[in-house]
């Protein structure tokens, strides 16, 4: 099972972004749970995928980390062995972890001021990059059915760093 | 059958939707208005805005009382009398509660007023059940013997999980329209019906497990009143309800694996209340819950013990299996 955790401001397309991930997964054929907990100040999404029917509700340790905002206290420290993380920075972000992790970075915001979206179909788009699993064509469905463009997902996908 | 990934507000919306619901007065409140958005957005459904929680109630009453198959969607109850008077009229009334339970830290609070006000009140695992649960609730209500009201519970509005949703057609043939228009003018249409409603109770209980059968035979999907897991030899069993239920059948067969007695009972209806729960009478119980509602019911039945959690995971379950052996009883 993988499992992937999104961090953001209220604002930014948290749960579109977590209701994205979990339709193109949910189309590429696999098993998928989304949630989605009401929040205020900081939103947070939870999306496991799985090929066998997922039963647990458990929020288990997410192997892949979405971080629309590096301040937020995502509890990046204590991530497991082998995490991999991508923020939404103009630099690459100083992230201190106890065990070894990934990072990656993508300029995000400017590319949603520049594609007059918000910052969620960049990260998404640079999700899709790092995890490699993701087929263009279902995040398309998935961003259409939202009523959004595909263009910045794309722009994502060719920007993400490392 | 077609698959689709829905969230529980959206599964609560083609529950509705393909029940045929006709009417759904609605006070603006949040996850509550989620369910609404998606049912209107579904279309062929007449939904309307009311300026407070107790006029969408009454407001309710009118269109059942008029013979349309009413809907409501709450998220906080602020006029139990109305509650109460749905309960007394006996209108089949279905409504769907977003109790909350993984937000607030007094979830089951509006699930203790319905059940107080005489609803049947029923709590679904999954959003395939809450469809199936909505449509089978119409069914239940709106027969003749029973003509009670409905709740059913979701514990979280943003919880997205693949549903298999049934074709329209079939469904229409399952739920028979057998609603008339009530003379309100003539009192003893419908006050004489408040008598008898110990009965009507007791005739639920028969006909949910008809109802069942038929669903069975039709979808291959079995819903009775509660849910044994591997609960028949176990020393040890833990009663829960709800969204986290299969946390807790995957501790259960963890705890299985390593040899060890116990099992689980899932509570899907709290009214008609499950026979299930009287043949654990012996055994040592727990009752895991994140209120105090199901202990408080189960526990006038039978010995029981309860745990509070929020937002359960798997570990905190084998802690409970832990923790119930040292109780004796």
């Amino acid at each position: 099972m993988i499992s992937f955790a999104l961090y953001g401001r209220v604002g930014q397309g948290v749960r579109t972004a977590s209701r994205i991930l979990a339709k193109s997964a949910f189309y590429s054929g696999q098993q998928v749970q989304c949630l989605v907990p009401y929040a205020n100040g900081v939103q947070t999404g939870f999306v496991k995928i799985d090929k066998a029917p997922i039963g647990s509700r458990e929020l288990v340790e997410p192997d892949f980390f979405l971080i629309f905002d590096v301040k937020i206290d995502a509890n990046l420290k204590n991530a497991k062995q082998g995490a991999v993380i991508t923020a939404n920075a103009k630099e690459k972000p100083k992230i201190k972890t106890r065990n070894k992790t990934k990072v990656f970075y993508v300029n995000a915001t400017d590319i949603a001021i520049t594609t007059k979206t918000m910052p969620n179909l960049a990260m998404i788009g640079a999700l899709a990059r790092v995890f490699g699993k993701l087929p263009m064509k279902h995040i398309k469905t998935a961003v259409e059915e939202e009523g959004l463009q595909i263009q910045a997902v794309e722009e994502g996908f060719r920007s993400v760093k490392r | 059958m077609k698959q689709l990934l829905l969230s529980s507000a959206e599964a609560a919306a083609y529950g509705a939707k393909l029940s045929g619901t006709e009417s759904t007065p609605h006070y603006p409140q949040p996850f509550a208005t989620e369910i609404i958005k998606r049912l209107e957005a579904l279309g062929g459904i007449d939904a309307f805005d009311v300026p407070s929680q107790s006029d969408a109630l009454n407001a309710a009453i009118g269109c059942a009382l008029s013979g349309r198959r009413t809907f409501l969607a709450t998220s906080f109850v602020d006029g139990f009398g109305d509650l109460l008077r749905i309960a007394q009229l006996r209108l089949p009334v279905v409504a769907v509660d977003v109790s909350r339970a993984a937000n607030t830290f007094n979830p089951e609070r509006n699930l203790a007023a319905f059940l107080n006000a005489g609803w049947l009140v029923f709590i679904p695992e999954s959003n395939q059940e809450i469809i199936d649960i909505m449509i089978m609730c119409y069914r239940l209500c709106e027969d003749s013997k029973v003509m009670l009201p409905a709740a059913v519970s979701i514990d979280h509005a943003d919880f997205y999980e693949p549903v298999s949703l049934p074709s329209e057609q079939i469904i229409k043939n399952f739920l028979q329209r057998k609603l008339k228009k009530i003379e309100p003018r003539k009192p003893e249409n419908y006050l004489p019906k408040r008598q008898d409603t110990k009965s009507a109770l007791e005739n639920a209980a028969k006909l949910h497990a008809k109802i069942n059968e038929l669903w069975k035979k039709k979808f291959r999907r079995t819903y009775g009143l509660a849910e044994q897991f591997m609960a028949e030899d176990a020393e040890r069993v833990i009663v829960t309800a709800g969204l986290h239920s299969p946390t807790a059948k995957g501790a259960i067969s963890t705890a299985r694996k390593n040899g060890e007695k116990v099992g689980l009972l899932r509570i899907i209806s709290l009214r008609p209340f499950p026979d299930a729960v009287a043949s654990l009478a012996g055994k040592n119980v727990a009752v895991v819950d994140s209120s105090n509602l199901l202990y408080n019911e189960i526990s006038r039945r039978i010995k029981c013990s309860s745990f509070l959690l929020h937002s359960p995971s798997e570990k905190d379950f084998m802690n409970v299996l832990q923790s119930m052996k040292k109780q004796t009883f």
